[in-house]
């Protein structure tokens, strides 16, 4: 009898315990929801309509769809989505990856269509516009940097009136896209400096920069403050970021995360498996510590 | 059926206040459940100077109990003690790493205790032995890539003639903390290493591709083991940043790299060489070898 009572009596408490530890549980969850603002990049699912993916990243728990033009924005704003990182203007082969702010020559028509693109993002409030070296062609990375800085300084007093950032993405030129001169971050955070605004950053690719220089959470813990936003992939093969690839992702968004960041995530690796959506999920998981 | 057996002693420790009276973490470890490497594709080893205080003989112990088949980086002294419990040493300790072939006048003095412990290794079954390069000390790197290569060119026919493999290990100059990183060490690029191994050109002259100094000077750890396996004599590991824990705590994802590491039909071993951080070091270790078991 007596040992009943009190074996009731420890049952009780067990029950209330484990009650105020899922309350406990329940609220570091919804905590956990804010602590990474999550995006995609549409290009990895050129075959899924905006609309069905602004659907399905309303149901995955995304915030946000990027690299995304002006004439998608309407969409996204119907779906109450943000635009994390607005696409690059292009006009006669020049804005795009290969060819942009690192030659002189091209820097008259880039001023002119980031001039347009810059307006555009300050209309939709969308705040980050993407932005590229172009490839070295033989250039040294001193001359590339001094031509990107003049280049780039030229739109920045339009862009601090506006609240637009240019942010420079880092990309590997070991595999993706070979002769990039923007593929070392300690470059990027000199292009930085030699710029001096707050509307000016990089773009940190840790898919690209694993490739390149690996040692991925000291230099985002020592270089943060140049970095405005991130992409993710997994490393080798840009597929999916779970357990099949070197990069440890929930150790990397942690760090993220306690450098104080309040921008998003965008999710810019291209699904490998039948199911495309359901390793974008996954990948969001992932990414949710 | 062993796994109930295991949690059911677990839980009568638990209640008879066993784990009280224990005296040390091994004998803890041994009252609780651990994980038994059982898969045979990656062949574990511990380094031991990173797990102190704990002993070379108590490592061995936690080897032979863990599945571990090498207890590495540990003098002939020790050898006869390996053997009898069933275990190898994969790799032997030799000069250390602030001196090496990087720099002339230190060629006599590496030669010498290479020799010595390549006919130690022949005479015991010791499939390796460690070099290094020492550092920079202001030379260029093309006169100090030079230099390597003659010194090890000088060591090759002997390692060839008793079949035992040299393995020059590549380190980080970035981290400037002790003993996780080394400023100024010479050999600390993967293709600037296989560059100096291709110019000696001896099956027997090979790089120990340590997977975290990898990752910190260059990242990309996968492909480059892919692009460099005929050269990888031997493999480390530990957490990056810090050196620490292998787990989730940090940047490294270890089993998708042991698979691909299996992948290069690597029949050498993978040695643990991270430094606990966590209060309990067995438990880290028996944690890594689980990580590493695939």
């Amino acid at each position: 009898m007596k040992a009943s009572l009190s074996r009731r009596t420890a049952l009780a408490a067990v029950v209330a315990t484990t009650a105020a530890l899922s309350q406990r549980l329940s609220a570091a969850d919804a905590a956990a929801k804010t602590r990474v603002n999550h995006s995609v990049c549409k290009w990895c699912y050129a075959k899924i309509p905006l609309e069905d993916l602004c659907k399905a990243a309303k149901d995955i728990g995304l915030s946000s769809i990027e690299l995304l033009e002006p004439a998608d924005f309407p969409m996204l704003k119907q779906y109450g989505l943000h635009c994390a990182m607005v696409s690059f203007p292009q006009k006669n082969g020049l804005g795009g990856i290969g060819k942009a702010f690192n030659r002189l020559e091209h820097h008259d028509t880039l001023v002119e269509i980031y001039t347009e693109r810059i307006k555009q993002c300050a209309d939709s409030g969308f705040k980050q516009l993407i932005c590229f070296s172009g490839n070295r062609a033989g250039l040294d990375d001193e001359a590339g940097l001094k031509n990107c800085a003049a280049g780039l300084k030229r739109l920045l007093p339009l862009a601090e009136k506006s609240g637009i950032t240019l942010v420079m993405e880092l990309l590997n030129s070991r595999v993706n896209h070979k002769d990039y001169q923007c593929d070392k971050s300690a470059w990027g955070v000199a292009l930085c400096k030699a710029i001096g605004s707050e509307r000016f950053k990089l773009l940190y690719d840790i898919y690209h920069m694993q490739i390149m220089e690996g040692d991925v959470i000291a230099t985002i813990q020592r270089d943060h403050q140049y970095f405005a936003h991130y992409h993710t992939g997994g490393v080798p093969g840009r597929n999916e970021i779970d357990d099949t690839q070197e990069l440890n992702y929930p150790a990397i968004m942690r760090a993220i995360v306690a450098t104080g960041y309040k921008g998003h995530v965008g999710q810019e690796f291209i699904p490998k498996r039948e199911d495309k959506l359901a390793s974008l999920k996954q990948g969001v998981k992932i990414c949710n510590v | 059926m062993k796994t109930s057996r295991r949690s059911a002693l677990k839980t009568a420790a638990a209640l008879a206040g066993v784990s009280v009276l224990t005296s040390s973490k091994v004998r803890a470890a041994e009252a609780g459940d651990f994980y038994v490497a059982k898969n045979g594709r990656i062949n574990q080893s511990l380094v031991t100077w990173n797990f102190r205080p704990l002993t070379i003989p108590e490592l061995a112990k936690l080897s032979v109990k863990f599945g571990v088949k090498s207890v590495e980086l540990v003098g002939p002294e020790h050898w006869p003690m390996l053997k009898e419990l069933g275990l190898k040493c994969a790799i032997a300790g030799s000069h250390g790493f602030a001196k090496g072939f990087a720099q002339p006048d230190q060629h006599a003095e590496c030669l010498k205790v290479l020799e010595q412990r390549i006919e130690q290794c022949a005479a015991h079954g010791v499939p390796s032995v460690i070099s290094f390069s020492g550092f920079r000390k202001g030379l260029t790197v093309d006169d100090a890539t030079k230099n390597t290569i003659a010194g090890l060119k000088k060591i090759a026919p002997f390692a060839e003639k008793h079949k035992v493999t040299v393995a020059l290990e590549m380190l980080n100059s970035k981290v400037n903390v002790e003993m996780k990183g080394h400023p100024d060490y010479f050999c600390d690029d993967m293709d600037l290493s296989v560059r100096i191994l291709k110019a000696v050109g001896s099956p027997y002259v090979k790089v120990l591709y340590d997977i975290y100094h990898v990752q910190i000077m260059h990242g990309d750890v996968i492909s480059r083991l892919r692009q460099y396996k005929d050269f990888i004599a031997h493999y480390h590991t530990a957490g990056n940043p810090g050196r620490n824990e292998i787990d989730d705590t940090q940047e490294i994802n270890y089993p998708p790299i042991m698979r691909a590491i299996t992948e290069t039909k690597y029949t050498g071993y993978v040695g643990q060489e991270f430094i606990p951080v966590k209060a309990d070091k067995v438990k880290s270790i028996n944690e890594s070898v689980k990580l590493c078991d695939v």
